[in-house]
């Protein structure tokens, strides 16, 4: 698969996105604390991020996204 | 602006999929026990056999706690645990447990204080789980759901958890765009 956008970034973020959403909706009484969802959104997050980076589906801003650069 | 309104979308999305998720509270006792505790400040009696849904209990409270065995025949060897299961990859918290080769007691009356620190999130439900094994007997098994009285503003964990999902966010919908030539 050809590298398209940021995988680190995509990666790094996705994870602590997973960790402070899990935090979040533990706040609001969503989530127990015993939930595997604690743990495994911060997982998710960071494969969904790095999948997202890899697949760049966001076009950038004022242009056309250019398929492999 | 965009980038921003985006992250907000991505943890919406991400947060209102999870609400399938949510499950019913529960209590229950197995087994020829009985475990009772008062919530002093919150002012409130749990009886683990018969509590039903979360129990709502302050942040920092003292548990006057009964706890008896029926049938037993002292001396006898018991052993036993009150837990509160934390994820992984966080040990489970042990509030409590015990284990004797020779125990005469067939019931205890004691207490327990504890404390959230201020910076721990609120209203969220715990579930607080044990077991009493005694020999010759069948295993007591149980378990309470207890809510943490507070919200989403009442720790700093919750708005300052929300702001770096956000922020998060932005980095991810940063790294989905296309590297520059």
């Amino acid at each position: 698969m050809r590298r398209r956008g940021r995988p680190v970034l995509g990666a790094i973020s996705g994870f602590f996105f997973g960790l402070f959403l899990g935090v979040t909706l533990l706040s609001f009484g969503i989530l127990p604390l015993n939930s595997a969802l604690l743990t495994l959104l911060p997982i998710i997050g960071f494969v969904g991020g790095l999948v997202l980076a890899f697949t760049a589906p966001i076009p950038r801003r004022g242009g056309v996204a250019r398929p492999g650069l | 602006m965009k980038t921003l309104v985006r992250a907000g979308v991505v943890a919406f999305a991400g947060a209102a999929s999870l609400l399938v998720f949510a499950g019913p509270a529960a209590a229950d006792l197995s087994g020829p026990c009985t475990a009772i505790g008062t919530f002093v400040k919150s002012r409130v009696e749990v009886d683990a056999k018969t509590a039903k849904g979360a129990v709502e209990v302050e942040p920092e409270d003292t548990v006057e706690y009964t706890g008896a065995i029926l049938g037993a025949t002292p001396p006898r060897k018991v052993s036993g645990e009150i837990k509160v299961d934390l994820p992984f990859p966080l040990p489970d918290f042990e509030p409590g447990t015990w284990s004797d080769d020779d125990a005469a007691e067939i019931d205890k009356t004691d207490t327990y204080s504890y404390d959230l620190p201020t910076i721990a999130p609120r209203g969220y439900e715990v579930e607080v789980t044990g077991f009493h094994r005694d020999a010759g007997l069948p295993t007591c098994r149980g378990s309470v759901t207890l809510k943490v009285k507070g919200g989403f503003f009442s720790s700093p964990a919750g708005p300052a958890a929300f702001v770096l999902a956000v922020l998060s966010a932005t980095g991810v919908v940063v790294a989905a765009r296309p590297k520059e030539a």
